[in-house]
């Protein structure tokens, strides 16, 4: 096991308590079509390039970047919907690569996913108040009448009220779509909701609704979620801890308040800079990157962010710097920070 | 990033410009578009006044729907033949809802320029019946799209050349000048480039080049970098900033970000509805935000720059165009509404320092998180 690893097994309190998800060095290594002639290699897009983290019963993770970096990758690999070229997915202790499909049926009762755009998640031609019902169908939990009552109770908390229930998803504001994509995941009480920007596609003011209402079922359900998103600002009002993803790997992964307060990786202190603040004239240290992140087809060599860096040393083009613990289970991958180069 | 070039601002083509300091470039008075619908004529903007003054970035913010980009694109009149627009829009005391299809041609691009988030596709319906529409005017008038099928260069060349008068050596000299102007790296390589070769960014830069192109004194520029991510929207922004000064060019900056609009802008008009509610300087609206639907939005947004406990949300949703209240349209929403502001609408009020507000209980206090403290 790796340095990374052990140090945020630390972190994460007790060793009696294992985390609900475990993730270890996963891959994802995407061979791209029409590349490398007849007889040559195919280019090779190294999506996600050897990721680990853990996510603790009841915490929520926050996974951002820009886009490219693996973030929906990521997800993709923890609930299988993307095969992992290698590496582990533990889940409640059970190793869960490498499943069967009929086991995976059972196992997504435990693992719901929302998606960013509502409209696409729903069924158009399907009842709101049977979408929602339909999951209770499908797993052959509870009686008919129970499902419907177990169901309304749902999409009243969501905040979704009865005149709604019969409609159909065009019917429907897309905060209020929204709602119902959370309730549909919800209602098998998953032990841990993914979610892939959830509020990307909503207005400023309907998005603050959805993320209150994420806040408060979190607390009230004791949920465990990985959040996925590319709004650092909606990540920090909701994430425990934030993984920091940079051309398929991890450069930053720390508690939230001592990420955004106290960032240690180049990468992670330039996203943060580069994030406008609703507030004229306030006086920031401003870190304008230059140009675009390369391309993860042929990324550079050592570390992926040297080409943009602006503390770049020598070592770094040579060796790829191990995420690794900095202090107070801040870990972080540079050769910088770390006082290597 | 290569120095810009020294060329002079002036445009000789341009009349001599007729006003005094301090008279506004652009002057829209009493706009109001009319849209016509399978359901009958729908009113989508109800009466927006709004001046630009030279070398100003204005921010013109609000949600989906609101009307931000009607009122630019009926300033632009792309909005076709299903769209009836009335009013007054003066730039340099020319009335642009008056003049002649070739003249407003020239107007486009060559005065004011347009730039989008995205040239192909965009989420308002309203907006896409616009373009289908105009697709012509489009492709003529250089209002910066980008066509997959052809070279960064013959692209960005031929806008030159429609709005320059120049040809051969002369336009492409022009052409790596401006793509130069605009920050992309070795810009005479990346002539024989296609759009898909160039990332996000780089293609918006490219469009800004092309807007560029004519000298425009007006720059309206649509969510430009609402589809980038942080680091790239943190450079087009400083760029945008960058030509302002250089050229001394006036901005619309339309946004739904008001941490873009903050650090952006110099005065911004808040709009709900098809109507402006709230304007003025940035530092006075973010200082102290009197409409209670600009105080809805600070209060929604999280903060990247310290932990907030908990988000004031805005109730409700914003109503269907065909469904508005008689009185304020933000009426059923507003926490502070009072009895009148179900019967009428208000009316604009404007103070000192070219502050303005329609509502009938403007507010005062801190906002809910203290939004003001630093």
């Amino acid at each position: 096991m790796s340095a990374a690893s052990t140090g945020e097994r630390e972190a994460d309190g007790p060793e009696n308590r294992r985390p609900l998800l475990e993730v270890e060095d996963l891959q994802r290594h995407f061979k791209l079509r029409g590349t490398g002639g007849f007889f040559g290699k195919k280019a090779v897009l190294k999506a996600v390039d050897g990721i680990t983290f853990t996510v603790g019963k009841g915490e929520t993770l926050g996974i951002v970047g820009e886009s490219g970096c693996g973030k929906t990758t990521a997800a993709r690999l923890v609930l299988n919907m993307v095969t992992p070229t290698s590496g582990r997915v533990v889940f409640q202790g059970r190793e869960i690569t490498g499943l069967s499909p009929s086991d995976w049926r059972t196992l997504r009762r435990e693992m719901q996913y929302v998606f960013q755009d509502p409209l696409g998640a729903l069924d158009p031609r399907m009842r709101i108040i049977d979408q929602v019902t339909e999951p209770l169908l499908i797993h052959q939990i509870g009686a008919p009448s129970e499902r419907q009552d177990k169901t309304a109770e749902l999409l009243h908390s969501v905040g979704l009220q009865d005149h709604t229930f019969g409609r159909y998803p065009h019917e429907l504001s897309g905060g209020q779509r929204q709602r119902v994509v959370l309730a549909r995941a919800l209602i098998l009480e998953p032990q841990l909701l993914i979610c892939d920007e959830p509020v990307s596609a909503l207005d400023v003011s309907i998005q603050a609704q959805v993320i209150n209402l994420l806040g408060e079922l979190r607390h009230r359900l004791n949920l465990t979620m990985l959040f996925i998103s590319h709004d650092l600002s909606i990540v920090r009002h909701i994430c425990d801890r934030v993984a920091v993803m940079y051309l398929g790997k991890i450069v930053e992964l720390a508690d939230g308040n001592a990420l955004f307060d106290s960032p240690a990786h180049p990468y992670t202190r330039a996203l943060l800079s580069a994030i406008p603040v609703p507030e004229p004239g306030l006086k920031r240290e401003r870190m304008l990157l230059e140009g675009d992140p390369p391309s993860p087809i042929d990324p550079p060599s050592g570390c992926r962010f040297r080409t943009r860096c602006p503390v770049v040393k020598p070592v770094c083009g040579e060796r790829t710097p191990e995420l690794k613990l900095l202090k107070d289970g801040q870990l972080v991958a540079c050769h910088v920070s770390h006082g290597e180069a | 990033m290569v120095e810009p070039s020294g060329e002079p601002l002036l445009k000789s083509h341009l009349k001599p410009p007729g006003e005094a300091p301090g008279e506004p470039l652009l002057h829209v008075g009493g706009l109001t578009v009319d849209f016509d619908t399978p359901d009958g004529w729908i009113r989508g903007l109800h009466g927006v006044d709004l001046e630009v003054y030279p070398g100003e970035i204005l921010g013109l913010v609000g949600e989906s729907g609101s009307g931000k980009s009607v009122t630019c694109m009926a300033i632009m009149r792309l909005l076709g033949p299903r769209a009836r627009v009335q009013g007054d829009v003066l730039y340099c005391q020319q009335h642009l809802l008056d003049l002649d299809d070739k003249e407003m041609t020239r107007v486009r691009g060559a005065e004011v320029a347009m730039i989008f988030q995205d040239p192909i596709t965009s989420l308002n319906p309203v907006h896409t019946i616009g373009r289908q529409v105009n697709e012509s005017v489009f492709l003529n008038a250089a209002l910066s799209t980008l066509t997959p099928s052809q070279t960064i260069g013959k692209q960005v060349g031929d806008v030159v050349e429609q709005n320059r008068g120049l040809t051969g050596d002369a336009a492409r000299e022009e052409t790596v000048k401006l793509l130069d102007r605009v920050g992309i790296p070795k810009p005479t390589e990346r002539l024989k480039d296609y759009p898909h070769q160039l990332s996000g960014g780089m293609n918006q830069r490219v469009m800004i080049a092309m807007a560029l192109a004519g000298h425009p004194r007006l720059l309206i520029a649509d969510e430009p970098t609402t589809a980038l991510d942080v680091t790239i929207q943190a450079q087009i922004l400083e760029l945008i900033r960058r030509l302002r000064d250089e050229m001394s060019m006036s901005i619309i900056l339309i946004t739904h970000d008001l941490a873009v609009v903050a650090e952006t802008c110099d005065n911004v008009a808040v709009m709900y509805c098809g109507r402006i509610v709230e304007k003025g300087t940035v530092d006075d609206i973010f200082a102290d935000p009197r409409h209670p639907y600009t105080r809805g939005l600070l209060e929604s947004l999280p903060r990247i720059d310290r932990q907030v406990a908990k988000l004031y949300p805005i109730q409700g949703t914003v109503p269907a165009p065909h469904e508005l209240p008689t009185g304020c349209a933000f009426e059923p929403r507003c926490p502070y509404a009072l009895e009148q502001c179900k019967l009428k609408q208000p009316a604009m009020e404007t103070g000192e320092n070219g502050r303005a507000i329609a509502c009938f209980n403007p507010q005062v206090e801190d906002l809910q998180f203290g939004g003001g403290e630093k």
